[in-house]
């Protein structure tokens, strides 16, 4: 069909068509123009909580395979100007694809191993941990490399630190495998894994072992909020493993020199209070209280009333979960930080990744910063080192964490028990943690750990070479 | 580099396209081939010499026919200059491409050689042979007079528009545009329309049917046995809609940013998913790769004027190779007979009997299930999935992750689908036919037609810098 157009008409489609290609134009310049504002690139990312492509270095063998162009391609998208506010714009465009329901499941199913019956095989796990912990120092061990081969005791063998981007991603991967997504909160499934629950209770009763007589061990298991949270309806409908059954396996195969500390038997009892995040993964420091009542019955210790404590609130903690699902809800109804302060101190150092000694608070004032970053309220978060010193106790007691992020609102609960409280993240630490508990003669070596993360095999390599 | 990136559209082609109308006429061409060979060299420079090197030997053999036909006369025999063409480029193609799964499956049956050599695949290498073959053919056949200029062959093998992703442009489409091209503002706009929308295409639509179909189909055959029955048919449709979105929006930029600086290519896909059988989808996909096939290969061997026999014979060739072109394993392979088989059906037990209703689904069903052949190549993951989308050995009929990702992406579907018919360009149509008569639905067109480019280019970046969003659970400063 030949369309045809008187001459005026062709004149006006011609013009409309020349501003069209004129403004295609200005959008392109405009674009190549914000380009090259190199001052305006930024490095990190708050939204995304990461480091931003680095302009990589030029080497004739990265330029001759392309692998020079390919990362000078990922630098500048990823960081080109405005990205928080364009990649939030991209968001609400993509928010349009279709309806966010109220209940969801965000992720793939998993195949969890079977928890076997802790009456039937406490004998047998024992066993089989205990023959694991003794192969298990045959292997080959990455975190091992730096260590030294002196034999002596006395001194703390340094460790390289993983490689802690690729072990974020794992336990990254690890908690959001499969997200149980209700109304403004999500829940993680959880999967049990038999072999590294095995080799994770070995090592942990391999360093009770070596310590017995000096330092006593604790190990606390925390579940993730779906375990706690949810009822047993919605628990059966999830498909993944029940946490309350995996964390009397693990605790029943434990050897005797390692204490244990109930978590989600009580935390269930309290689950209509404010116990787990709806927009992270992490918990409160309200549950990690209840946890610390059951730490001190088992040390035999009393426990301070929550009355006790000053208490600090943040508001607006749009979390992990958030960050990942993007999810309207959680947007719509964000949590609120609550941090209790210790009454010794609220003082500590803390080391950074790159060994510079940072003067801190237990629990600093993260008001200001980012709706994304309020957990970071604790201890400084995550760092290779943090040490607590409590002037108000003289009696030279000491404890030793070995902890993920879960740990870091317990801390604070340690800080009016202990002379010193000296804090490892096993994901950044550069000491032997065996080693360190014996130098410094510590009187408690406590593990707390989130039920999750330890289901990743190359947490449990990581905290067995940390062991022994 | 790829087209649907950042540093392409705001860095390489902007600054092409500025330098290109600036340099004056006389310097377009060498500004073209500057620019296409750092294109080229983007990917690893040493690939270039290959390109080159090809480039070289083709514009050589092609040369000395035409110079000893010009001597001795038409009827002298140049075949030679022929076979060397073809042994030294479907050689390299061979080396580079296929020697790793020749090696492998040798390995497999004999146990010799010991280790098979990993080859890395040259960019653009499938494609840019089959250009330069064409070229060296056309010549032979006298179709096409031989480049007497290097690098005017090199310019062709080597055009960033199409050396890469195709599609496979004949020498013959562009030869005289090569020295004479005149560029027509309406030109423009049409280049400029096609392209932002084949970048919209890709980096909005393909992107997110990509991120859709990987989290229903992740990789492994654990994680595929952990999928519902509804769960793999819904990423193999995600999938089916990605794989042509991405494609064709490849040859749409390739297009679109030839008809900016007056080059016109020929239509390289047709609204293939709208076909009613299968020998009407293949005359809709990939349209320069069936047509290489028919006239360089097909018609050579007798085409269809042979007996019944070898007419099979001859289909059965080109789609071993048409599977073989797209990869170096044995699922394409089997992909390519796969469509032998529906072709030979169609010739022989179906032929015009379907009614057309029938034949869309029937075609489309084909094509699905020829798309999950084409895109696992473990066997054992083929398996699984095609096993599992009829309910053998998947997790179930449906859960709820299935429902959370079909309402997630519920509108997106139906857009992307609509996408894959011409409904847009029949309503742009349709709106300038009715605005030869009324004013209003005039002027709409024209905006529509105006804000078009600008606003897909919009859309792109965002999507482009979306696309990078990765966030991390614990800090990572």
């Amino acid at each position: 069909m030949k369309r045809k157009y008187t001459k005026k008409q062709r004149q006006i489609i011609k013009k409309y068509h020349n501003l069209g290609i004129m403004l295609f134009a200005g959008v392109m310049l405009l674009g190549a123009f914000v380009g090259l504002l190199f001052f305006a690139r930024p490095k990190t990312s708050e939204k995304e909580k990461r480091s931003l492509a680095k302009y990589p270095s030029f080497t004739m063998k990265t330029f001759l395979n392309g692998e020079y162009f390919s990362d000078v391609s990922t630098w500048y998208s990823d960081t080109y100007p405005f990205r928080d506010a364009l990649v939030s714009a991209d968001q609400k465009l993509k928010g349009l694809y279709g309806i966010e329901s109220k209940t969801m499941m965000v992720g793939e199913e998993k195949q969890a191993d079977e928890i076997p019956d802790v009456d039937d095989s406490t004998e047998a796990g024992t066993t089989e941990a205990a023959t694991n912990a003794t192969t298990e120092d045959n292997t080959g061990d990455s975190t091992e490399a730096g260590a030294s081969t002196e034999t002596t005791t006395e001194k703390v063998r340094e460790v390289d630190p993983p490689d802690s981007k690729g072990m974020d991603e794992e336990i990254q991967n690890q908690i959001q495998q499969n997200l149980y997504v209700k109304g403004d909160a999500a829940y993680s499934v959880y999967y049990f894994g038999k072999d590294n629950c095995t080799n994770y209770v070995a090592a942990l009763n391999n360093v009770a072992a070596e310590l017995k007589g000096q330092t006593t061990v604790y190990n606390i298991l925390v579940p993730n909020n779906s375990g706690v949270m949810l009822s047993e309806d919605e628990l059966k409908k999830l498909a993944g493993s029940d946490q309350e059954q995996a964390i009397d396996y693990y605790y029943s195969i434990e050897s005797d020199d390692v204490k244990t500390v109930d978590t989600i038997k009580t935390l269930r009892e309290h689950n209509d209070e404010y116990l787990y995040f709806r927009t992270d993964h992490h918990w409160t420091q309200l549950a990690a209280y209840y946890v610390y009542q059951n730490f001190c019955k088992v040390k035999g210790i009393e426990a301070h009333d929550l009355s006790y404590y000053d208490k600090k609130e943040f508001k607006n903690f749009l979390g992990t979960f958030y960050s990942t699902l993007g999810n309207s809800n959680m947007e719509a109804n964000p949590d609120t930080v609550t941090a209790y302060v210790p009454k010794g101190t609220n003082d500590m150092t803390f080391w950074d990744t790159d060994g510079k000694e940072w003067n801190w608070n237990v629990i600093y004032d993260v008001d200001s910063w980012a709706s994304s970053s309020k957990y970071m309220t604790f201890i400084g978060g995550d760092r290779p080192m943090e040490i607590i010193e409590n002037p108000q106790i003289k009696d030279g007691s000491s404890c030793v964490v070995l902890k993920e992020s879960y740990g870091n609102c317990f801390v604070p609960f340690l800080v009016d028990h202990y002379q010193t409280v000296y804090v490892l993240d096993y994901r950044y630490t550069t000491v032997n943690v065996l080693d360190f508990v014996k130098e410094k003669q510590a009187d408690d070596l406590i593990i707390i750990n989130n039920i999750t993360i330890i289901g990743s095999t190359s947490v449990v390599d990581l905290i067995s070479g940390l062991l022994k | 580099m790829v087209f649907s990136s950042l540093l392409f559209v705001f860095l390489f082609l902007t600054a092409n396209l500025i330098v290109y109308f600036k340099c004056g006429e006389k310097n377009q061409n060498k500004v073209m081939l500057i620019f296409s060979l750092v294109f080229y060299a983007w990917g690893g420079p040493k690939y270039l010499v290959l390109l080159v090197g090809e480039t070289f030997v083709s514009w050589f053999t092609a040369k000395k026919m035409a110079e000893d036909r010009e001597q001795y006369g038409d009827d002298v025999p140049v075949k030679k200059y022929l076979v060397i063409e073809c042994v030294v480029l479907l050689g390299l193609l061979g080396i580079f491409k296929y020697l790793g799964f020749i090696l492998g499956n040798v390995h497999a049956l004999t146990g010799f050689p010991k280790s098979v050599p990993q080859i890395v695949l040259p960019i653009g290498i499938s494609f840019y042979t089959f250009q330069l073959i064409s070229y060296v053919v056309d010549v032979y056949w006298g179709k096409t007079k031989a480049q007497p200029e290097f690098w005017k062959l090199l310019l062709y093998s080597s055009l960033f528009h199409q050396c890469i992703a195709g599609p496979i442009v004949r020498y013959q489409t562009v030869a005289d545009e090569i020295d004479n091209r005149k560029i027509k503002m309406s030109d423009v706009y049409t280049g400029v329309r096609m392209f932002s929308l084949g970048l919209a295409k890709k980096a909005i639509l393909a992107n997110s049917c990509a991120a859709a179909a990987d989290s229903l189909l992740p990789a492994g055959v654990e994680s595929l046995k952990m999928q519902a029955t509804c769960g793999m048919w819904l990423g193999m449709i995600f999938y089916m809609l990605q794989i042509y979105l991405d494609f064709s929006a490849y040859s749409d930029m390739a297009i679109g940013m030839g008809r900016m600086i007056g080059f016109h290519y020929d239509k390289n896909f047709n609204y293939p998913y709208i076909a009613g059988s299968v020998q009407d989808f293949w005359r809709r996909w990939h349209i320069s790769l069936s047509t290489f096939f028919r006239d360089y290969v097909y018609i050579p061997l007798g085409g269809n004027r042979v007996s019944t026999g070898k007419w099979v014979r001859n289909m059965a060739v080109v789609w071993f190779l048409t599977g073989l072109w797209h990869g170096a394993s044995w699922n394409y392979i089997f992909w390519g007979l796969w469509y032998l088989f529906f072709l030979l059906l169609e010739k022989f037990v179906i032929k015009d009997r379907m009614p057309k209703a029938v034949g869309h689904i029937y075609t489309l069903i084909v094509v699905l299930f020829g798309w999950v052949i084409f895109k696992f190549e473990s066997l054992k993951e083929l398996g699984v999935v095609f096993g599992g989308m009829f309910g053998i050995g998947a997790n179930g009929f449906t859960n709820m992750n299935v429902h959370t990702v079909f309402l997630k992406y519920i509108f997106f579907l139906i857009f992307a689908i609509v996408a894959c018919t011409p409904l847009y360009n029949n309503v742009r149509k349709k709106l300038f036919d009715i605005g030869r008569e009324n004013d209003t639905v005039f002027m709409a067109a024209n905006v529509l037609d105006m804000i078009t480019p600008a606003l897909m280019l919009v859309l792109s970046t965002l999507a482009l810098v979306g696309a990078s969003y990765n966030p991390f659970l614990y800090f990572q400063f």
